[in-house]
């Protein structure tokens, strides 16, 4: 309704509407051409990420390493430990044995052996529960060992001592 | 017909640099801004270019249109600046809201009959030809009238009840 006030004179034709579309047109503002923003925090960020990562993979890759060798390490050490423990339990039997063969004058002093080697070996036991629990270290397997070789030199006394009787 | 929701979209795209965008909504308003501006002057040429100019200042200030209004009325107005800038401020719209009363508003179907009166339109001074164009031919609301060639709402109505009885008298003649 509100239209019908203008007529078709009042309206452009199609050539003055290209006319001015071609004026309007070459104002128009261009097109950007696509910038890449370098959004420097997040640059930053990304860099003390990375940095972070690598150092973490440095980490990962010695622990890693060092929990292998200690893993061949502690399973050469376990081996000798069982033999030890193996031969210690052989020389076990030899106790009775030699109690009941002894004099009655030797009898007292090869059960005090025998009782030390029994101390020696809850202190054995101790240790290797420590070790179980928290890990080995190279003084807890030296005090092993150290222990092992005490049993052991009880055992030679005993034998010793059986001999020089005989 | 271009609705809303579909000019908003398509200032977005103006915006994001679619120049396609550009060609449409000219396309949409080129007849409407034309033939308003064609009433405040026979000489065609004159007329292109206050067309051109709206349009290239709407477009490369685009970012600057509010989308609560509608892109039209933003147009008009650039418009509209561009013809008073070019009569070098002879349209002048003195303020004359507190002088005196007039009745709120005319009934509809009068409003109708002074489309038969162009010719007496045509005669008026530019201030009330504007306004008389504005609310009777384009529809707009006094509010929408004051906020666009930023006058007094008052005289705007004032300016508008002067031209009628102008306008009456020029008929009955």
């Amino acid at each position: 309704m509100k239209n019908s006030f203008y007529t078709s004179s009042d309206l452009p034709d199609e050539k003055e509407k290209n006319t001015m579309w071609e004026e309007i047109e070459s104002s128009l503002p261009k097109p950007k051409a696509k910038i890449i923003n370098v959004h420097w925090r997040s640059f930053w960020i990304g860099n003390a990420a990375a940095v972070l990562i690598l150092f973490a993979s440095i980490g990962l890759f010695s622990t890693g390493k060092l929990i292998l060798e200690n893993n061949s390490e502690g399973s050469s050490d376990e081996q000798v430990y069982e033999t030890l423990s193996s031969a210690s339990d052989q020389l076990k039997d030899l106790t009775p044995l030699l109690i009941e063969q002894a004099t009655e004058l030797n009898k007292s002093s090869i059960e005090s052996t025998a009782m030390a080697i029994e101390e020696i070996d809850l202190l054995i036991q101790e240790i290797k529960t420590d070790m179980l629990i928290n890990g080995a270290s190279p003084t807890k397997r030296n005090n092993l060992k150290r222990l092992y070789a005490t049993k052991l030199d009880f055992y030679k006394d005993l034998l010793l001592n059986e001999d020089i009787q005989s | 017909m271009l609705t809303g929701t579909k000019e908003i979209k398509l200032i977005e795209s103006a915006l994001n640099g679619d120049q396609s965008s550009f060609k449409e909504l000219y396309e949409y308003h080129v007849d409407g801004l034309f033939a308003f501006l064609s009433q405040f002057s026979n000489d065609r040429e004159l007329v292109k270019d206050w067309t051109q100019s709206a349009f290239i200042k709407a477009f490369t200030k685009l970012e600057s249109f509010k989308k609560n209004s509608r892109f039209k009325t933003w147009l008009f107005t650039i418009g509209m600046n561009e013809m008073r800038t070019a009569f070098r401020k002879k349209i002048h719209f003195e303020d004359l809201s507190d002088l005196e009363t007039i009745p709120v508003e005319e009934e509809p179907q009068e409003l109708e009959n002074w489309k038969t009166a162009k010719a007496a339109i045509q005669q008026l001074s530019p201030d009330k030809k504007m306004i008389v164009i504005l609310h009777i031919a384009e529809g707009y609301s006094h509010r929408e009238i004051s906020e666009m060639l930023s006058i007094k709402e008052g005289t705007s109505r004032i300016i508008l009840h002067r031209a009628k009885e102008e306008l009456r008298n020029k008929v009955t003649q």
